[in-house]
């Protein structure tokens, strides 16, 4: 990315982050219909764009880096892990929840870096890096729900959202933004195979734990508040590669968009779909894009 | 580059045991064996990407490319050979000529037949300014045609450039014709020497256990 780029998306973010400032001034102590689309509506459409597109990156990131096109990080238990970790400081610390965003981006980030002593050993096999990441990320649903039987636990929907949980996730957005921008000039060459890559100089250790670190943080802050979503970040990163045929870099811009437009349509339909009831963001959003998988089938079945 | 009592281990099973060998700077050395006899994993001990038992004095400037290569994205081809050059234009010219590169240039790497991709990616080891490149069963893939330029083509670099190329081949006649120095690979470790020794009718007849 060029200097004029890095000055344009700070120029973005800072505009962005004067625009929310600006609102949160403006609409002060208006009336009750203003507050409620201010503090209930207003952070639950910031979030799910802000989610959508973090989910999604999440998975690009994962997949560049693993070299791996089937999977993204609820398969390998990041999301999972997230969850669990928030419902241990609910058991054990109730008061931090409010700041559930951060609790997930750091197990993310620390679950991250424990796969990668462990199941990214096995990276060279997709098949066992799946397999060994659905079993982890079962285990962590079963602990999950051990954890939170009968306690009232929430989370699975963006109807709780909270302006903390905003901020929250832009700070988590911006310091994995700044993470990945420190790396974007190498992102190319884990296209190339491991050994090329080395032979090139490129110290793929350093890069590699940094782009997962922040898709780790990324998916973690997200899964938070939206819970797991199984396959939505392998489908939408690939439908996007199906369509642009570009390198990950390239696409990212795009397969970001996607993820915020996507997350963001599928939760106005879990809020608008049955009036009297609120449906669970993250099953409306598995039930949009699980499906699609089938189209990858397709692609990929033809390729082999 | 020297080395000596190498030995390499696949699991349980010695691959070779005892080789002990130089590389010849600016030549072409062309390495023969049956399949299985290690050819690939004594490159990869060489261009120090594994470990072995024995002594290795390897020059840093040092590359290996193996036999099968893939990309895992959507790279376009001159974005691809782009992450690697560090020659002058004038070999990058010669090389993107000789191997006739122009219309495969803005293509996308993962749109190509495997003879494409497999000149794309000798390409994208010579356009690296290595000292000494080792190249794994390079003509795979490679019609008479590209085959005969891509070896011309590694004759003039080591001539004009001083490079140092160690090529695992199966044709003898070609190691003959092309190569400076053969090595010959089996269970009892590595033969070296020059082609009109080494690859006689009868040794090869031999050496390859022909009828």
């Amino acid at each position: 990315m060029t200097a004029k780029k890095i000055k344009h998306l700070k120029i973005m973010l800072g505009g962005l982050l004067v625009m929310l400032v600006l609102a949160g001034v403006l609409l002060r102590g208006q009336d009750a219909s203003v507050q409620v689309i201010i503090q209930l509506r207003v952070p639950r459409v910031l979030f799910a764009l802000g989610g959508g597109v973090v989910l999604v990156v999440s998975a690009l990131l994962l997949q560049t880096t693993l070299r791996s096109d089937y999977l993204d990080g609820s398969m390998l238990g990041l999301a999972n892990g997230a969850e669990l970790a928030l419902a241990l400081v609910n058991v054990l610390f109730a008061r931090a929840l409010p700041y559930r965003v951060l609790v997930g981006a750091l197990a993310g980030g620390i679950l991250v870096v424990c796969l990668r002593v462990t199941l990214f050993k096995v990276k060279h096999s997709s098949f066992f890096l799946i397999l060994g990441g659905l079993a982890l990320a079962m285990f962590f649903a079963a602990a999950t729900q051990l954890l939170t039987t009968g306690g009232g636990f929430q989370g699975k929907s963006l109807a709780n959202t909270t302006w903390i949980d905003v901020w929250l996730l832009a700070i988590v957005i911006v310091i994995g933004l700044i993470l990945l921008l420190s790396q974007w000039t190498k992102l190319d060459i884990f296209a190339l195979p491991s050994l090329q890559a080395r032979q090139l100089g490129l110290n793929e250790q350093s890069s590699s734990l940094t782009l997962q670190l922040v898709a780790g943080l990324w998916l973690g802050a997200v899964s938070a508040v939206l819970g797991t979503v199984f396959f939505v970040g392998l489908v939408l990163v690939q439908l996007v590669k199906l369509v642009t045929q570009v390198v990950a870099r390239k696409r990212m811009g795009l397969t970001a968009m996607v993820g915020g437009v996507v997350l963001l349509g599928a939760d106005d339909l879990a809020h608008y779909l049955l009036p009297a009831r609120e449906l669970p963001t993250n099953a409306v959003l598995l039930l949009l894009t699980a499906p699609l998988i089938l189209v990858l089938l397709k692609r990929w079945l033809h390729e082999v | 580059m020297k080395f000596k009592n190498l030995q390499a281990n696949y699991r349980e099973r010695v691959v070779f045991t005892g080789v002990t060998g130089q590389l010849e700077p600016h030549q072409i050395t062309m390495l023969l064996g049956q399949n299985g006899a290690g050819k690939s994993t004594l490159m990869t001990i060489l261009g120090r990407l594994k470990k072995a038992q024995g002594q290795l004095e390897c020059p840093e400037s040092t590359l290996y490319l193996p036999q099968k290569n893939q990309l895992f994205d959507y790279l376009k081809v001159n974005d691809l050979l782009q992450l690697a050059t560090t020659v002058t234009s004038a070999t990058v010219n010669r090389i993107e000529q000789t191997l006739e590169l122009a219309d495969l240039l803005p293509r996308d790497f993962l749109h190509l037949s495997s003879g494409q991709q497999q000149r794309v990616w000798l390409a994208y080891a010579l356009l690296q300014d290595k000292d000494v490149i080792l190249l794994d069963e390079p003509l795979t893939f490679l019609d008479l045609k590209y085959q005969q330029r891509l070896l011309k083509l590694l004759v003039e670099l080591k001539q004009e450039e001083q490079r140092t190329f160690l090529l695992s081949i199966h044709d003898p006649q070609l190691a003959r014709e092309y190569g400076d120095v053969i090595w010959l690979l089996d269970q009892k470790g590595l033969t070296t020497g020059q082609p009109e020794q080494l690859l006689t009718e009868q040794k090869v007849k031999e050496f390859f256990e022909l009828q």
